[in-house]
């Protein structure tokens, strides 16, 4: 009666490690001494990296399923906790300098990246909707913490967390009323078994198709797709930049990794049916989040605005299901993320430690002051703005090309539309930094320590993304995971 | 289904509704809370009439037992008095009844357009003893399982962290007290 | 492996740039020597890349070479790309797999069209970089960083046989450009960049997805599709579509080459852009950028889509016989000396669209009517000549209008007068830059609208001749483009008057603080070439460039003849 999982350890290694440098750091943070504790960022990048080598073996390992079906540490699965594990890595390196300012209880946020990443590597190695919506809970939870993490601002911190807090209890309603009719509609929790009902056509069409909406929209709050967006400018404003550059990278990959197991691995079959509501929704959502981030003064609201436009641009990969579209999601999401890590990283930096508002014209003259943020934000805008031979351009070419391929040539041409669009705000930043005198009495800004390291880390990986040579290694990525 | 579990059924579901109608509409939370528990009942009914006791009885001693003892307690300790109606607001009130009418369509049509539900045949039947549901918990979805407790932990984290600002604020000002 | 080899030419100048972002900033002599050694190398490859096809065999000078010894008896080589091979051995071309699954290559080679661009470009680097060294004195590292980025970019577009690295080249000029204009530029450059910027992406961004398109329908049945721009020559994907969508493929590849052109009604980046870019930015986007536009229109839209290009074509005579009667008149409207060069830009490169708008209007009657083809070619020659003659003369305009900048910081022609008396050798070579651009005989200009104009009526009266549609329409709009040579040669005779002549005027001396000084080494090294270049192709256009020219275009329009079946 009772069966023994076959746990193939192997593949269930990267999760260990990482959760067990996160209970480590958790311990040390609430017991350990002042060393310690000032040693914690350094466990948690350590506990990443072992974390890291563990994936390349499970990339080794002869099989991908785990735990009886629950785990299904695929390509795409490996590329994602790639991709998380360097956001969560670089995110720790630069909470280690900013979070400093902020006081000292909150050196918990180690153990909570720790497991937020975690969650986020669930997600997109679930096999079952079970395990997808614990994993989704447990980044949701952490990032509701992080997001209360204000300090000195706790007042704005504190609204921002518990608007976060209410439209992620609300979006994940939808979602465990989605998965309960997608139960009712196939019997099965398990994504290969819902597959194989859906395709077999013995699936109820009726709760399939209304379980897959909701579905769609509890995820589309996740990755602020339009109209489920309004959280997101207040939630990354309120928020310690720290944990908006967080916020804006790993649990919107991550729900776009969780779209991909929903709408594709198990519901393929039905591509008709959410296809044109994906359309629909990336087309908005690409239109509103370009066109309101034209008329942002504030930075921090001006890049959620633009990671809104970027999710619209994901969904066209998500919406084409094709191979095309795999490369594209997989190949954008890391692209985004050191992308819009970058550009975060420098806001960190240009903000100093006060975590005060930043307007955009405080970035004037930052060529002069701080040129290697200003360089590396310009790389980053310039980058997202999709110019070749900038990582961007590669990304947006294989989406549009998915779209385009999936008969979609209309919704290709507005994402090219908006994509100029984007250059417009991108490129004011830019005018801003190398074009316009600093403001009176500006200094110029030394970059130190972890700081320094993540953005040097950010450029780099945008760099090899973008040299050709690394080009077929990554569509090659793209390639084993279908 | 027989007629007999069809009324009761329909009894259940019309005294969930209320619960949660006068949940909302209560201007006193302790009474919102209390309604909550009546819907909270109501549903463990209905679990039991979907032959699932053993989710019946989580049900009542979880969520009505543990966790509405804790709203109780916490809000006689705060000493919460009353409050203005979340629904007095007549815009927001339309909305609420709009957006609920809507769901409830949604679902309607949703059902009405396959006809009567019907499992599919490969559906495994849903285990009933607790004996069952523990093999099952420990078994097939051991790994969920074990996640629940991160997602846990990670939670109550989160309640030290939170509850935790104001004392800092207090032994600041106490620092500042003692430079001076 | 050849030391002059196309690649290695391509990519000296984004080592260059390399090298140079690594100098520390104080180091200033090292940047400048440094731009200048690998722009002058790049020059020098260029040379050698440009003897070595001088050297091969007049048959293997094109890009659609197929060897013999690849083709077995019976088989051609339309047959061999229908069944995914890739015959061709273009001249100097190299073919390496990049993204084989997407069907990219890195594919590049060099024929008759793509060569004397390049070495105009090549040409003009070295003279920017000369004209640069005394002139540009803040943030000088980045400057000729960008530069050198954007001569990568340029060659990287001349050399691209594959239409995705043709479009990664064609993209990556607007960044250093944008930063050239928003950086060293006039007190609008903030406007000029961003604008500059948003309308040449908006165009190839419509290209790209028309690219796209025909890039899907080159493949199917199981095949990947191809980007490789000789195999969809043969493959001609276009004969699949359906509905509109060839037509709307036309449109999207001509709104990104006319923007860039720039074509009537879509020139009104280029005055902004130019007036605020400083003189050597100006230089390269007159000289070159300007170029990637209508070699977009040679290289990419005619061979991909001759059927549209056909039906289509009147619509492009029209237009650029609007563009060149329109940049004439308010040519002749300006007070500002360099936006009056500017819009000579949209004038002339009128009559490069003029020549290859004759030209698409006849494709398919070209194989079995020489007088057509004679005629056809003829206007294509003409073009393609005035691609290189407007580089070279508009170019030196530029620069004049920057060293008289440079001295007395006003542009307006109002505050000239007279200069002829106290620059007697700056007035000298400003006369022989603006009679060549006016069309002097004998000198380059001349010769090239001599082409067009000759070869457009030709064409209408040829195609008038065998009964064609279209021919009155076309030798209607010749004549009325002739127009526009007029009131040219009015506009810059009157602008000589203006500055060079009459009384000198005291406020142009106070602006120069008193004196106005004549040539100086740097300024004579940029000017000398030029003129020299001028004059040469004014007299014997044949021997430089013409016959080279020549042997493409009439082997591009009885190619495409022959594809369309006539």
């Amino acid at each position: 009666m009772y069966q023994v999982p076959d746990v193939h350890l192997l593949t269930f290694l990267p999760f260990v490690a990482v959760v067990l440098t996160g209970l480590v750091t958790m311990v040390l943070s609430a017991f350990g001494t002042e060393e310690q504790q000032a040693r914690l960022p350094r466990i948690g990048l350590l506990g990443l990296a072992v974390s890291g080598i563990a994936l390349l073996l499970a990339g080794t390992a002869r099989t991908n399923s785990s735990f009886g079906g629950m785990l299904n540490m695929d390509g795409t699965a490996v590329w994602f906790h790639i991709v998380f594990l360097i956001t969560t890595a670089l995110t720790v390196a630069l909470a280690a300098d900013h979070f400093k300012d902020l006081g000292a209880e909150h050196r918990e946020i180690y153990a909570l990246l720790l497991f937020a990443c975690m969650g986020m590597m669930l997600m997109a190695a679930a096999g079952n909707l079970v395990v997808l919506f614990i994993g989704l809970e447990t980044m949701s939870v952490a990032l509701y913490i992080m997001a209360a993490m204000g300090g000195r601002r706790q007042e704005s911190s504190n609204e921002a967390a518990l608007k976060y807090l209410l439209l992620g209890a609300f979006a994940t309603g939808f979602l465990v009323y989605g998965m309960a009719l997608l139960y009712g509609a196939t019997g099965s929790l398990a994504v290969a078994t819902i597959s194989d009902t859906v395709a077999a056509g013995s699936a109820h069409v009726g709760y399939l198709a209304i379980g897959l909406a909701l579905l769609t929209i509890g995820l589309g709050f996740k990755v602020a797709l339009v109209p489920f967006h309004m959280w997101a400018p207040d939630v990354y404003e309120g928020s310690p930049t720290v944990v908006t550059a967080f916020m804006a990278v790993g649990p919107k990959l991550a729900g776009f990794a969780a779209m991909w197991r929903i709408l594709h691995d198990a519901a393929l079959p039905a591509q008709q049916q959410w296809m044109p509501v994906l359309a629909v929704l990336a087309v908005v959502t690409m239109l509103v989040g370009n066109l309101a981030a034209l008329t942002q003064t504030n930075i921090k609201r001006l890049l959620a605005y633009s990671s809104i436009a970027h999710a619209g641009y994901i969904a066209l990969g998500v919406m084409a299901g094709n191979q095309t579209g795999l490369q594209g999601v997989l190949y954008y999401a890391a692209t985004y993320a050191f992308l819009s890590l970058a550009a975060f990283t420098v806001v960190l930096i240009a903000n100093g430690d006060t975590n005060e508002q930043l307007h955009i014209d405080e970035l004037r003259g930052l060529g002069k002051r701080a040129p290697l943020a200003a360089a590396s934000l310009t790389v980053a805008l310039v980058g997202m703005a999709g110019i070749p031979p900038l990582s961007g351009f590669l990304g947006k070419y294989l989406l549009f090309s998915a779209a385009v391929q999936s008969g979609h040539v209309a919704v290709a041409a507005i994402g090219v539309l908006c994509s100029v669009i984007s250059v417009y705000y991108y490129f004011r930043l830019i005018v801003l930094m190398y074009m316009q005198p600093p403001v009176e009495g500006a200094q110029q800004i030394e970059i130190t320590g972890y700081t320094k390291c993540a953005l040097v880390a950010t450029l780099v990986g945008t760099i090899i993304l973008s040299l050709p040579i690394g080009w077929p290694i990554v569509l090659m990525a793209g390639w084993c995971a279908v | 289904m027989s007629v007999g579990s069809l009324i009761a059924f329909c009894i259940l579901a019309l005294v969930a509704i209320f619960g949660a109608f006068r949940m909302l509409t209560s201007h006193h939370p302790v009474h919102s809370a209390l309604y909550l528990v009546l819907n909270f009942c109501a549903t463990a009914g209905i679990y039991l009439l979907l032959t699932a006791p053993f989710i019946a009885i989580v049900q009542i001693a979880v969520y009505a037992g543990a966790i509405m003892v804790l709203f109780l307690f916490i809000m006689m300790y705060l000493n919460l008095g009353f409050t203005r109606d979340i629904l007095d607001d007549k815009r927001r009130r339309w909305v609420t009844l709009v957006a609920a009418v809507l769901l409830g369509a949604l679902i309607w049509m949703g059902a009405a357009l396959h006809g009567a539900v019907t499992l599919p045949a490969n559906a495994l039947p849903p285990p009933y003893k607790v004996e069952e549901i523990g093999m099952v918990l420990f078994g097939t979805y051991a790994l969920p399982f074990e996640v629940a407790s991160i997602l846990l932990l990670v939670a109550m984290m989160g309640a030290v962290v939170i509850a935790r600002p104001q004392l800092r604020a207090e032994s600041d000002t106490k620092k500042e007290a003692a430079q001076r | 492996m050849n030391l002059f080899s196309v690649g290695l030419m391509t990519f000296l100048p984004l080592v260059g740039a390399l090298v140079i972002c690594g100098i520390p900033s104080r180091d200033e002599r090292s940047i400048k020597g440094v731009a200048m050694v690998t722009t002058v190398l790049t020059l020098i490859l260029s040379i050698g890349v440009a003897v070595r096809f001088g050297q091969l065999p007049s048959d293997q000078q094109r890009l659609d070479y197929v060897p013999a010894s690849v083709v077995s008896p019976g088989d051609t080589p339309k047959a061999m790309v229908e069944r995914g091979l890739h015959p061709f051995q273009p001249a100097l071309g190299e073919r390496r797999a990049w993204i084989p699954q997407a069907g990219i290559h890195y594919e590049v080679g060099v024929d008759g069209l793509s060569l004397p661009l390049i070495l105009l470009s090549t040409i003009l680097m070295v003279l920017v970089v000369i004209y640069s060294g005394p002139v540009v004195k803040d943030r000088i590292k980045w400057y000729y960083a960008f530069f050198l980025l954007l001569e990568t970019a340029m060659l990287g577009v001349f050399v691209s046989l594959d239409l995705f690295l043709f479009y990664l080249f064609f993209e990556v000029g607007l960044v250093p450009m944008y930063f050239l204009i928003g950086i060293w530029g006039g007190p609008r450059r903030e406007y000029a960049a961003i604008k500059f910027f948003l309308y040449t992406l908006v165009g190839s961004l419509a290209m790209l997805l028309a690219l796209l398109a025909v890039y899907f329908y080159s493949g199917g049945d199981g095949r990947v599709g191809t980007f490789s721009l000789l195999e969809l020559m043969y493959l001609q994907p276009s004969a699949r579509m359906a509905g509109s969508l060839p037509s709307l493929c036309f449109w999207g590849i001509f709104l990104g080459f006319a923007i860039k052109t720039p074509m009537f009604p879509f020139h009104t980046w280029l005055p902004d852009a130019h007036v605020e870019a400083p003189t050597a930015g100006s230089v390269i986007l007159a000289g070159v950028l300007l170029k990637l536009g209508t070699y977009g229109f040679l290289r990419v839209l005619m061979p991909l889509l001759p059927d549209q290009c056909q039906i289509f074509g009147v619509y492009v005579v029209a237009l650029a016989a609007i563009a060149i009667v329109y940049g004439a008149l308010v040519a002749m409207a300006q007070t500002d000396m360099k936006k009056l060069v500017a819009y000579s830009s949209v004038n002339h490169m009128g009559y490069v669209m003029l020549g290859l708008g004759a030209a698409m209007m006849y494709l398919n009657a070209v194989p079995g009517n020489p007088a057509l083809a004679r005629a056809s070619a003829m206007a294509v020659n003409g073009a393609v000549l005035q691609m290189i003659c407007h580089g070279i003369i508009t170019s030196g305009l530029f620069f004049m209008v920057g060293i008289i900048y440079e001295q007395t910081h006003t542009r307006m022609i109002g505050d000239y007068g007279g200069l002829m008396k106290v620059m007697p050798r700056y007035s000298g070579v400003f006369i022989v830059m603006a009679m060549a651009s006016l069309g002097l005989p004998a000198l380059a200009g001349f010769v090239a609208e001599f082409h067009v104009f000759i070869g457009c009526l030709n064409t209408g009266l040829s195609a008038a001749a065998a009964g064609l549609e279209g021919a009155r329409t076309l030798i209607l709009l010749t004549a009325f483009s002739l127009l526009g040579v007029v009131l040219t040669a009015a506009y810059f005779l009157w602008l000589m008057q203006r500055i060079l002549l009459g009384e000198v005027k005291e406020g142009m001396l106070e602006k120069a603080h008193g004196h106005l000084r004549d040539f100086s080494a740097s300024e004579y090294a940029t000017m000398v070439p030029l003129v020299i270049a001028t004059v040469l192709i004014g007299i014997i256009p044949g021997q430089i460039v013409l016959n080279l020219i020549d042997r493409f275009d009439t082997g591009l329009l009885m190619q495409l003849g022959r594809m369309l079946g006539g």
